[in-house]
């Protein structure tokens, strides 16, 4: 749905974006995670038509960018880092005109309209003027805008930014919701919970991608597998033990718990187990170590950092 | 379609924000008061004393007219510059709210992410910059013409609606109403605050403004020839600054150079 090939944007002497080479599937949930000037901008304005490559080629449902600009920004829905609504009109007729700039007939923008401002719970002030509302529910004005049209790839930067749980919990399950009708979403986010729980890949990306892959294979890359079990009693000398077992890397005993690192858990923890009732532990809890996302996404960007 | 929608955002905008509202139609309609009432009181001097005096001799162009008519007319064509240079000066205000507004709401970016093409954004701003203006001009020069009606006499109602000034009132005024436009955007293109683009806009009108003292002081008489060279000249200039206004209202340049 979205393929780049060696994307690049420079400014000037500086480079924003640097050899991009990326693919995002059709009902993909695709988190883009990076520090503050990333690139992550810049590739959103790229695939978006909004400036042009430097070098390297890139297409978005199946139009190339820059060849094909018109039906790319058709395709497309973006929410943009700020909101950027007309304050002085109500938030219908600031929906009104993106409809009517998105060729959408009178009867869809009306249907379309109702049915995104009672999703996000704004119908009953649909006719105040947008410059009145909170933070959270202008950024609910501008979601409804980018989804207005339907489009099947939709640009999320921090769709969730500045909303209370409850809303940012409506727009998850929109997402989601999105993500099951075959919507492709590139979602930017710096809120690392959001982009585990929606996101099927995650790319992170320091001006050059870096990795690429669901978060659980960055996982396994980074950290490998553990497995932790939690015994009534902890013999010290066990790990030492468990080591000597050909199929186990490493072993150690840590907070009265055992890790155990293993290449194919599933096939090898039986096995572990087996040995460990074998020799008399009373095994409580058999779980794996999971590595937050945070964990994952902080020593990516150590490895990305310049040498 | 979508040069239309932008229009009809632009003026909700422009009814909605109201110092940019009652700009455009508080200062013709002041100006068009306070012209029908300086008629107002000539045509009230003239039936007390019976004449209308004029300090200094009578501009070349005058004479032959009744004292009362030169005075008149000489009046009346100050008056009628300012029916002429109107849309130059009253856009200035639209123009450099509409692009710097748009910079400063960050809603420029939505904007242009949508399929609209760079020339049907930038023509249905520049359209919904200068009709306004334009409209409240004509309307308030038919204001005028209607108001002093029935104070002057034939001959100076006649000048009043000559051809030649209803033709560049008309052409001319939309095109100097243009022109004003396109300098807004050029001026917005470089610049974040609405006051700094519309003074630097005003800044680059200035020699324009030269016309109409041209026009007062009567070095440069109405006529056909001056009228065929104003259009053309106005045409030109408005070719230009229409082309420079094109090559820096890009996309790219909007959203990555404008600060």
């Amino acid at each position: 749905m979205i393929r780049t090939e060696g994307l690049t944007r420079r400014f000037g002497a500086q480079t924003a974006l640097e050899n991009l080479d990326l693919q995002v599937h059709r009902g993909e949930v695709f988190g883009y995670l990076g520090p503050n000037g990333a690139g992550k901008t810049t590739t959103v304005r790229l695939l978006c038509c909004l400036i042009k490559p430097t070098a390297g080629r890139a297409w978005v449902n199946g139009h190339e960018i820059g060849a094909e600009s018109d039906a790319v920004r058709a395709s497309v829905g973006i929410l943009t880092e700020m909101p950027g609504l007309y304050d002085r009109m109500t938030a219908v007729r600031n929906l009104d005109i993106f409809g009517r700039l998105y060729g959408m007939s009178a009867a869809e923008r009306e249907s379309q309209i109702k049915r995104y401002l009672q999703l996000f719970a704004l119908w009953d002030v649909r006719d105040q003027p947008v410059g009145g509302f909170s933070r959270g529910m202008r950024q609910k004005v501008a979601l409804a805008r980018a989804l207005l049209h339907e489009p099947p790839v939709l640009f999320l930067d921090e769709p969730t930014a500045a909303l209370d749980p409850e809303m940012a919990h409506i727009v998850r399950d929109a997402i989601a919701e999105l993500k099951n009708q075959g919507r492709t979403i590139f979602l930017c986010t710096h809120n690392l919970d959001e982009a585990e729980r929606l996101c099927d890949r995650i790319a992170v990306l320091r001006t050059h991608l870096i990795a690429v892959d669901t978060p659980e294979n960055l996982r396994r890359r980074l950290f490998g597998r553990h497995t932790v079990v939690r015994m009534r009693q902890i013999d010290p000398e066990l790990a030492a033990r468990v080591r000597d077992l050909p199929f186990v890397q490493h072993a150690i005993v840590e907070d009265g718990q055992l890790l155990v690192d293993l290449t194919d858990p599933e096939l090898q923890n039986p096995q572990l187990v087996r040995y460990l009732v074998g020799l008399g532990a009373e095994i409580q809890a058999v779980t794996e170590l999971k590595h937050s996302l945070e964990e994952v996404y902080l020593s990516l960007i150590e490895e990305g950092k310049p040498a | 379609m979508k040069v239309r929608t932008i229009i009809d955002k632009e003026w909700e905008e422009i009814v909605r924000n109201r110092s940019v509202f009652w700009s455009l139609v508080l200062l013709p309609l002041i100006l068009t008061v306070v012209f029908v009432g300086v008629f107002f009181f000539m045509h009230l001097e003239f039936l007390r004393t019976g004449t209308l005096n004029m300090n200094g001799s009578v501009p070349a162009y005058l004479q032959g007219y009744a004292p009362v008519d030169a005075v008149m007319i000489m009046m009346l064509n100050q008056f009628m510059i300012y029916f002429l240079m109107a849309p130059l000066a009253l856009p200035i205000y639209i123009a450099a709210y509409s692009i710097i507004g748009e910079k400063q709401n960050r809603s420029l970016e939505p904007l242009l992410a949508t399929p609209i093409k760079t020339w049907e954004l930038l023509l249905g701003k520049s359209i919904a910059a200068v009709v306004p203006p334009v409209l409240a001009g004509w309307v308030a020069y038919a204001l005028f013409a209607a108001g002093i009606h029935s104070l002057v006499s034939d001959v100076v109602w006649r000048v009043a609606v000559e051809p030649l000034w209803l033709l560049s009132i008309g052409i001319l005024g939309p095109l100097f109403g243009m022109l004003s436009v396109f300098v807004g955007i050029i001026a917005s293109s470089r610049m974040n605050d609405p006051r700094a683009a519309q003074q630097w806009t005003a800044l680059f009108l200035v020699p324009l403004i030269g016309i109409g003292m041209g026009m007062m002081f009567g070095v440069i008489v109405l006529n056909p020839l001056t009228f065929a060279l104003g259009i053309l000249g106005v045409g030109l200039l408005d070719a230009t600054t229409l082309y420079i206004a094109v090559r820096l209202f890009q996309r790219e340049t909007i959203l990555t150079r404008w600060k």
